[in-house]
Formats: structure tokens, sequence, C-alpha cells
């Protein structure tokens, strides 16, 4: 993997024919929740779209099923020494960053991630219910959308947000506290 | 609405609406807490059950959508927030496969074309309720979303439960002693509980015959739910979608309550 993201420049990689797929993974985790009021929400003048329409317009079916498909997200928090970052699909991730590199990291910025899976599970297909908090962390790289000249390496971790294991939990709005 | 009607009409026979009592209580600390903010929070007399002629009960089933709550969230408002993702395909309850638009990168996807007639559904019962002056108890437990539960339940002055559940606390209140009121529906914001079983509220709510409306995720099982919303559960724009129409519906039904009460007062009071 180290070999795979290596001597790839920033610029080729959202040059890339993925590079849609970074603008649309951009947008995708900045949509704003849309404060529905009432009557607001079927206003006479917009067109009713199908789910079926969003759906192949969205971001996420633009991905390709490739191994590691690179994704811009947002960090949304960063917390002893973890960067919790929203990609815009059902889970955000939690990274592990060097005290060093916390510095070159900023609340709401822009960060690529190269993600090996969306959902922390065991493949254990043949079991019915499978167990969504898990000791393994699948590996992935992330890159600094700030810092053009060096090329970052993170561990980007995937977790469930609802696991035991983690003691604290924030969520974008920073109101919410935790239990 | 047929079936609204049959359902309101067991609630008030099995429960004795018309004759509950004033009084409301329960060991739980959090509903002890919450029966007491309701008086603070709630925008109507406090709760006493008591349904003010058969006319308020009839005149707004008779209508399809008498709260307009198919105004308060459209299928693009569910794509914002990312309701139509679900879990793996691994861990997929067969009974949410109907529900499902298809599977993208190993990802349930669900169809919110299907979603959206459910939650006006459930947004429709729940109105209704609010405007029987039945008691809504939330049920949700999870570390992420349970204050965020207990807020908006403080908000409506309806009530809400977001820790352990304790075995029995529904089917075994009477024996706490004193005069008990049920929760007349219970939504569930998730099925599952913090170990990622089906939540034991689900089944003791079974048994007492209260209606619920869950929000059903790709992995949980919804057969036993009176009024199922399938879709996302695990992302916190998806919960405050769901936490703010709720609200709204509860108040909404709590207006029009309001209203018809106000209408309702003899001509005969001189007001100074």
């Amino acid at each position: 993997m180290y070999r795979f993201t290596r001597g790839i420049p920033l610029s080729a990689t959202l040059a890339s024919k993925h590079g849609h797929v970074c603008t649309g993974m951009r947008k995708m985790s900045e949509t704003t929740k849309v404060q529905t009021e009432l009557g607001t929400s079927n206003n006479e003048s917009s067109k009713v779209v199908s789910f079926a329409t969003l759906l192949r317009n969205s971001p996420f079916v633009h991905l390709s099923a490739q191994k590691l498909p690179k994704v811009v997200g947002r960090i949304m928090k960063i917390h002893d020494n973890n960067l919790y970052i929203d990609i815009g699909t059902k889970f955000y991730c939690v990274c592990p960053v060097s005290s060093e590199d916390l510095k070159k990291y900023h609340e709401d910025g822009k960060v690529m991630v190269a993600v090996k899976d969306f959902e922390l599970s065991a493949s254990f297909l043949a079991q019915q219910q499978i167990p969504l908090y898990l000791k393994q962390m699948p590996h992935c790289w992330a890159h600094s959308l700030n810092n053009h000249k060096h090329h970052i390496f993170l561990y980007v971790v995937f977790m469930d947000v609802l696991s035991h294991g983690a003691s604290v939990v924030f969520s974008p709005n920073s109101t919410r506290s935790t239990l | 609405m047929k079936r609204c009607a049959a359902l309101h009409q067991s609630l008030r026979t099995f429960w004795n609406i018309s004759h509950a009592p004033q009084k409301i209580i329960c060991k739980s600390t959090v509903l002890n807490q919450f029966s007491q903010f309701r008086s603070q929070y709630s925008t109507h007399i406090p709760a006493s059950g008591d349904i003010s002629g058969k006319q308020a009960i009839t005149e707004p089933l008779k209508h399809p959508d008498f709260f307009k709550v198919r105004q308060l969230v459209s299928v693009k408002d569910l794509y914002n927030n990312r309701v139509h993702f679900g879990h793996k395909d691994g861990s997929r309850n067969e009974h949410m496969q109907p529900y499902l638009f298809g599977n993208r990168l190993g990802t349930d996807i669900f169809d919110l074309d299907i979603t959206i007639d459910h939650l006006h559904r459930a947004l429709n019962f729940v109105a209704h309720i609010a405007y029987l002056k039945g008691i809504i108890l939330f049920i949700m437990k999870s570390q992420q979303f349970g204050h965020a539960v207990e807020t908006t339940a403080m908000t409506c002055g309806e009530y809400a439960h977001t820790r352990d559940w304790h075995p029995g606390l529904l089917l075994n209140m009477s024996e706490q002693g004193g005069q008990i009121r049920l929760p007349d529906i219970c939504i569930f914001l998730s099925l599952q509980d913090a170990v990622n079983q089906q939540h034991l509220a689900v089944a003791e709510c079974g048994k007492l015959k209260i209606a619920t409306v869950g929000i059903c995720d790709s992995n949980v099982n919804p057969t036993m739910i009176t009024y199922p919303v399938p879709g996302n559960d695990d992302t916190s724009e998806s919960i405050d979608l769901y936490l703010r129409v709720f609200q709204q519906a509860i108040q909404i039904g709590k207006q029009k309550r309001l209203e018809y009460d106000r209408q309702l007062q003899p001509k005969g009071v001189a007001s100074f």
C-alpha cells in the first residue's frame, strides 16, 4: 500500500478519472442539514425527483469498485491525537495522528482519505449477525489537502461509532454531550 | 385511516383513557423527571387523558392527512440526511429486503420512495396520538444520540428512555404501587440496544399492545413494529431529521388539540 500511494502527486489524483468523485465526495461531506419547515418542503415550483434519480447522480454511486477509493473528507473534530473525519457515508472514520503531524490539521479542514472499507465489520458471511464492533482495523491512507508539497501518510481507521471501545464519541453538532 | 380508527378504539377500550388517573407514577427516575418537566414544557394542560367529546376523535380521522405531516419531509430531505444508507449485506435482516433499493459496494441502500411513505404514515399516527393527549415514549439506547433524544422529548413535552432498560419495566409497572399510566405509543429511534441485540422494550410493547413506531435499519427485525420506518439509524444527520419531524408532528397535534379545546369553552364564561 505504501508503494501504491507514494509518488502520486496530488494534482494527478484530483485530475484523474476519479477526480469528479473527489469533488463529489467533497460535496457529499459538506451537505448541510436541510431545515424542513411547515409547507416549505413541497414547493410547487420544485420538481419532484425520484429516489432512483437522486441515487444515480449521487457521489457514492460514482465511486468505482476499486480496492482503495479515494474520497475527500472533512475533519469534524480533533481530539487526543485523533482525527474524526466525515466522508459523507453512514459512518465517519477515526484516524490516529502523531503529535508532530497534529498541527497540520484543523477542524473543518479537508483531507483525502483512501477507503478500504465503509463499515467496520467482520466478513463472516455465513453468520446472520455480524458483530459491528471489532478489534481489527482496516488500513487506509489519508492525505492532507492543506499541504500540497508534502505527502502525508496517515492511518485512517474506520470504526463503528457505536462500538463499546470508543470512550469518547463526537458528532458534528458540538453541543451534543457524550455519556 | 380505518386502521387508525380501529387502533384508537382498541386503545380506548384497553386503557380506559377516559377514566385514566391524573397522577403518573413510575419507578424509573427518568420518567419521573420528565413528568415534572412535562408540565413546564407542555403546550397544553397536564396529562389528564380525557377526550372531550366524541367529535374530537372522529373529525380528524375523516381526513387522510389532517395535520399535514406530508409537508414536513420529502425524499430530498431524506437523501440529504443520508437516510438511504444501510449496513453491510452480510448483516442484513431478511425481513428488511423488501425495503431495500439494492446493494452498492457492499452497503445496502434503502428505497427512499418506500421509506417516505412509511415515514408519512408514522408521522400521521404520532400526530393523532398527540392530538388525543396520548403519552409518547421515545426509546433509544445509544451513547451518541441519547442526549438529543432526551432533549427532543423534553421540548415537545413527552417522555424518553435512553438508558439501560430493566427487563419488565413496562410489564411490571403496576406492581410498583399507585396508579400507573403506561405509554400509549413508543417511538424507537433504533431497534437495537448497546450490545446490538433487539431492544427489550420491543417485546414488552408487543405484549402490552402498545403501538410502536420504529426506525428500522437493515440489520434489525421490523416484524414487531406497528409503524416501521426503514432507514438509517447510525448517522447524526438522519437521527436529527427523525427527531425534528417527530417533534414537529407532536407539536402540531397538540396545537390542534389546544385550538379545539378553546373552541369548546362555554360561552357563558365572562372574561374580565
